[in-house]
């Protein structure tokens, strides 16, 4: 059996509780996008006080730790992710609060790989954003292989509460905006963007990137190594000034 | 002189400070800006693969002393730049803002005597944390011969702070920088650890008591600049570990950048490698319960530049090994060459559920290449016995050949050859 939800995390819990509902366990959770089949399909529609249901008997049956793993995963977009949700949550149930520590098992290994990418790319993030001004807005792009947008601007939440700042998600076409003291996500209707020429600060700022480095030390294969090349296309050490 | 040029001037200079990391404080954000990370955030890096989290430039280069080593001393004919307090107080907000930066690095040259010269940082620390309500992380290097008042005050400003030992001894650093003294340096490192230790205590009593350095503080000595010997290196760094807590001591290659007779010629290749062995060693004495003198010793006086420590290490002690993982205590198995921190703490945790496997020991993270030989798990007992038989052929096949880009002349290659020892 396939359940087929719209994507959302919402939708993903909904489907576990169907699962076992149905004492369908073994079936694939996928998202409309990834669904080729038209074979043994159920449509799953979100239902709020069903996906509650589950991520509360997770918290009491397991941990609340366990929940931030099955959000990350969710985080992650990859395929199968919902499938390997509820594996995870069944091994969860069964194994209890040390689920985590069941590393010889392929799903919970699963399941911390993913997670720890997902926090990587977070975590690198929080570094390699880069805001440009304009208006006394803060204006940043982002281009993350997963989606973790809300992870990026919980963290500037608490570290510039009082600057009024967007940050783009161009490849998921959203945007987390903190204009009046509070950050809200939202779907991006229409791209901004900030005056391309350079002001001084930012002039600044590359004549220090590049005369921090010391020459005699160079190593481009470290650099890259540390810093994949997909992140520069957003960053002002690297656009042509 | 407008500011792109003394960025360019005064970063310059200060490049050559190695510490950057912005770790160990978690500063909260009190209706300001920034906060601290406790893990630290890189924020890009350069193109040499180190790095960069703070602003890490000097006050002024306009320096007083004369050391021989360095490039700004008062004989070299250099442009000299100075910050202003106010200057640097808003380049440090503005490139925070873009987040360009975690926080500053604050440095200088000698400007007229070194407590002068901290009266500056002050100024600028105030302007920060007062006056911008600054809450990002804050490195200050406290100059040696610094008056203890001035440290205390820096101290309760700034997250971190380093005296650099610049030199391994006390001969070296009378040849090559006159003017600092080892006392010079000594106390002020003496002073941070017992104004760190006070704060703490006084805070158990009243909440509001200031902090101190809540990063604590670290050092950092030229290699290869002077003849020291590895032994002589990890010892005083051993000893710096155990008498004032630092929390690292940062290692820098000679880079030459004067001509001097008392200093290596200008073509001499930076001992890179030999700054890799020696970060490694060092993580053996922060991280995994090693003593320097497990690594060196006076039959062994040099790190060998083949072998990692922790590998040259095992070989030279094979009656330990084999470890058998599903049973050794946690410090054993942090002596495993290719088990660190991480994946050790990882077997603990897994073996209480499943006795491992080889293949188990790979998803935890192990580097079975390296480890193969000096385990046994639940399904493979042959392989580590290879070890009893022939540490020097285990030895062999364990040498480093990742490093290619790595080699080079070392400055010390007659005295510092490779040796086997079981």
């Amino acid at each position: 059996m396939r359940y087929i939800h719209d994507g959302s995390f919402e939708a993903i819990l909904t489907a576990v509780f169907y699962a076992y509902k149905n004492k369908e366990l073994d079936c694939e959770i996928v998202s409309e996008k990834e669904n080729q089949s038209f074979f043994e399909q159920r449509i799953i529609f979100p239902e709020q006080d069903k996906a509650i249901r589950v991520l509360d008997s997770c918290r009491q049956k397991i941990s609340q730790n366990f929940l931030h793993d099955i959000y990350y995963v969710y985080l992650s977009e990859l395929p199968h992710s919902g499938t390997l949700i509820k594996d995870y949550i069944r091994l969860g149930l069964r194994y209890g609060r040390l689920v985590h520590q069941y590393l010889h098992l392929q799903t919970v290994y699963d399941v911390m790989q993913i997670r720890k990418k997902v926090s990587l790319e977070a975590h690198r993030l929080k570094g390699l954003v880069r805001f440009s001004k304009s208006d006394a807005i803060y204006y940043a792009d982002i281009t993350p292989d997963f989606n973790v947008l809300l992870l990026v601007s919980r963290h500037f939440e608490k570290r510039m509460p009082n600057e009024k700042w967007i940050i783009c998600d161009l490849k998921r076409k959203t945007a987390a905006l903190h204009l009046e003291n509070e950050t809200i996500i939202s779907e991006m209707t229409k791209i901004i963007k900030p005056p391309s020429c350079p002001d001084e600060t930012e002039r600044a700022w590359c004549e220090f990137y590049n005369s921090i480095a010391i020459d005699e030390r160079r190593n481009e294969k470290l650099r890259k190594n540390m810093m994949p090349e997909r992140y520069w296309k957003n960053m002002t050490e690297f656009k042509a000034l | 002189m407008n500011l792109t040029q003394k960025i360019k001037i005064l970063s310059d200079s200060a490049k050559y400070d190695v510490s950057c990391s912005s770790s160990g404080s978690g500063r909260k954000n009190a209706g300001g800006l920034g906060n601290g990370h406790i893990s630290g955030i890189c924020h890009t890096w350069s193109a040499d693969g180190r790095c960069v989290s703070l602003l890490k430039v000097l006050m002024s280069n306009n320096c007083a002393y004369d050391c021989v080593y360095c490039v700004n001393r008062r004989s070299n004919d250099v442009p000299r730049a100075e910050f202003s307090p106010q200057e640097l107080a808003e380049l440090t907000m503005e490139f925070y803002r873009r987040n360009y930066i975690e926080g500053l690095f604050l440095s200088s040259a000698v400007v007229r005597n070194p407590d002068y010269t901290s009266e500056l940082f002050i100024k600028t620390l105030l302007l920060l944390r007062n006056t911008y309500k600054f809450y990002g992380y804050i490195h200050v290097k406290i100059i040696p011969g610094t008056s203890e008042y001035l440290i205390t005050q820096i101290g309760q400003l700034a997250d971190r702070v380093s005296v650099n030992i610049e030199l391994p001894t006390e001969k070296s650093l009378k040849m090559l920088a006159p003017q600092k003294t080892k006392k010079s340096i000594i106390q002020p490192m003496q002073n941070i650890k017992q104004a760190g230790e006070n704060a703490i205590e006084l805070r158990k009593n009243f909440k509001s008591a200031p902090n101190f350095v809540p990063a604590g503080q670290t050092t950092q000595m030229i290699i290869g600049a002077s003849g020291e010997s590895d032994l002589q290196i990890m010892s005083l760094s051993q000893g710096l570990y155990d008498k004032f807590s630092l929390k690292r001591v940062y290692y820098s290659a000679y880079i030459p950048v004067v001509h001097n007779p008392l200093l290596p010629s200008l073509d001499f290749t930076p001992p890179l490698l030999r700054e890799h062995r020696l970060y490694q060693a060092d993580w053996l004495l922060r991280f995994y319960g090693f003593r320097a003198d497990e690594l060196v010793d006076e039959y062994n006086p040099y790190l060998s530049e083949k072998l990692d420590p922790k590998c040259a290490w095992a070989i030279r002690n094979p009656a330990i090994f084999p470890i058998d993982v599903n049973k050794a205590p946690y410090e054993l198995l942090l002596r495993v060459p290719g088990i660190g921190v991480l994946s050790a703490k990882r077997i603990v945790m897994a073996r209480k559920h499943t006795r491992l496997s080889a293949d188990n020991l790979k998803k935890i993270g192990v580097v079975m290449k390296r480890a193969k030989y000096f385990i046994t798990t639940a399904d493979e007992y042959k392989s580590a016995n290879a070890l009893q038989f022939n540490p020097h052929a285990v030895g062999l096949k364990l040498i480093d050949g990742g490093l290619g880009d790595f080699r080079q002349m070392s400055f010390f290659d007659k005295e510092g050859q490779y040796a086997l020892h079981s």
